[in-house]
């Protein structure tokens, strides 16, 4: 009988990849000898395939999503399919419902490709339709709400435009450049502009360098980062120690104009 | 591009090829959320992401791969902080346990006995101590048993290393062998092996409740 090539304490440690088809032709055959000249590997072999083939029978038990859940998918991916539709629902929903935004859960996106992950989370909070969890059109009530909520001093961009109102706020979060997998607060505020939404997200994003981000532009001598995604336009500042992520589908030069109007 | 975000075709296209997966998100959002309710909602959540996003997914790629990505993504930002159990065991106590217990020799199950087995431990069985799994190592199963889900898949899947899914998947499996001998043996479906007592099977629920006591 040929010597085997693996030890038992190998065989043990890769019976998995082995029954579950991830070894090459030579692997396989250094195993299946191995098994073939051990009596206490192959029993263990035995047991082992014995279990999940089994297991895997229970687990596979076929699940369907109930009819009432898939009806009430269906439903909101019609909503979200044209952005005419989507507009809309955004309008629906953003009208304050203080007590529906108290248990209100934050959603926030992963990107799946090479995104910038900020730009990624702010853009995707802008898509969602979360209602605000305070409803003030007074940036100064605002900002007031957020004390104590995020780890600075809040000032929500204050627009001196006729046509921008403030709807809201709520407490956001966003993730952290430098460990994907911390978030940080951030304040998410919301405006009515005309029939379109424009958001900001404001934080502190000091270890954010905006300035290798999207197209570099210059308004009252503030530097702003433009960045398309999409259907929408993400306009990066910073003023007064904090980042300020102002996010919509408005033309670039309307945006612009009215990021100016708040610096 | 990205401006077609929204068209019909794109809309056609998803129904296409990505709803065909719902049920498969479900199943495996059962055994994440372990609540039917909540498991719904994961579902709904994570589809109408994956819409949004649609225009980020690369015609040709697994998209099975990219829907699971996406579920797992969002299970654990909405649940993030209500999953307390990962803070309770981590994988070096799963390595206390099972080396402390002695779990593979006193889980042999003889081969006379293993017709029956089966036959008296029922899906739901199965289902449960799957569920008693740390979530973790209850992914890396779902992925690979229930959904057939390559190494090399599962490892983009949950963005670690293959290796970590192997070591993962053999331990969880393990353990998942010594929860349903341990289930076997109370309820008599087979005998404890000679020098195997309640105390030193590995019970993971047992092994909680004493680290629980010490931390407390």
């Amino acid at each position: 009988m040929a010597m085997s090539r693996i030890s038992c304490a190998d065989f043990c440690q890769f019976i998995d990849p082995y029954l579950d088809g991830e070894f090459d032709a030579r692997d396989r055959a250094d195993f299946d000898a191995h098994a073939a000249s051990c009596p206490e590997c192959r029993g263990r072999l035995e047991q082992h395939t014995w279990f999940q083939r089994n297991i895997e029978g229970h687990l596979k038990t076929p699940q369907s999503l109930p009819p009432a859940a898939r009806a009430k998918l269906r439903a909101r991916l019609h909503i979200a399919q044209t952005p005419e539709r989507r507009a809309r629902w955004v309008k629906r929903l953003a009208i304050p419902v203080p007590v529906l935004a108290a248990g209100a859960a934050l959603l926030l996106i992963t990107p799946l490709t090479g995104f910038t992950p900020m730009v990624d989370d702010v853009v995707e909070q802008h898509a969602q339709t979360m209602p605000v969890e305070v409803p003030s059109d007074q940036a100064t009530e605002v900002d007031q709400w957020f004390k104590d909520k995020v780890p600075f001093e809040m000032r929500a961009p204050r627009f001196s435009d006729g046509h921008i109102t403030l709807l809201g706020g709520r407490l956001s979060h966003i993730r952290n450049p430098e460990d994907a997998a911390m978030m940080q607060k951030a304040a998410y505020l919301m405006y009515g502009v005309g029939r379109e939404k424009l958001t900001v997200l404001v934080f502190d994003g000091k270890q954010f360098d905006l300035s290798n981000l999207g197209t570099q532009t210059t308004v009252k001598s503030t530097p702003l980062s433009i960045l398309d995604r999409g259907d929408y336009r993400v306009a990066l500042y910073r003023k007064d120690g904090l980042t300020y992520a102002v996010t919509s589908r408005l033309p670039q030069t309307e945006m612009l104009r009215l990021v100016g109007t708040a610096l | 591009m990205l401006g077609n975000l929204f068209k019909k075709k794109d809309h056609a296209e998803f129904e296409a090829v990505a709803m065909p997966h719902a049920d498969a998100l479900y199943g495996a959002a059962l055994r994440m959320t372990r609540d039917p309710t909540r498991a719904e909602d994961l579902v709904q959540d994570t589809l109408l992401r994956a819409y949004r996003f649609w225009h980020k997914f690369e015609q040709g790629t697994n998209i099975k791969a990219w829907l699971f990505r996406i579920q797992l993504n969002t299970f654990i930002n909405k649940y993030r902080k209500k999953q307390t159990e990962q803070a309770v065991i981590d994988d070096r106590d799963i390595d206390d346990l099972l080396n402390r217990h002695a779990a593979e020799s006193s889980t042999v199950i003889p081969p006379d006995t293993r017709d029956e087995f089966f036959k008296k431990v029922l899906s739901d069985d199965v289902l449960a101590a799957l569920d008693g799994l740390p979530f973790d190592f209850r992914m890396t199963v779902i992925l690979a048993d229930m959904h057939d889900f390559s190494y090399k898949e599962i490892a983009e899947i949950l963005e670690c290393p293959v290796g970590t899914v192997m070591s993962r998947l053999h331990r969880a499996r393990k353990l998942l062998q010594a929860q349903l001998f341990t289930y076997a043996v109370e309820n008599g479906i087979i005998d404890a092996p000679e020098g195997v007592t309640a105390d030193n099977v590995a019970d993971l629920d047992a092994f909680r409740r004493r680290k629980k006591k010490v931390s407390a």
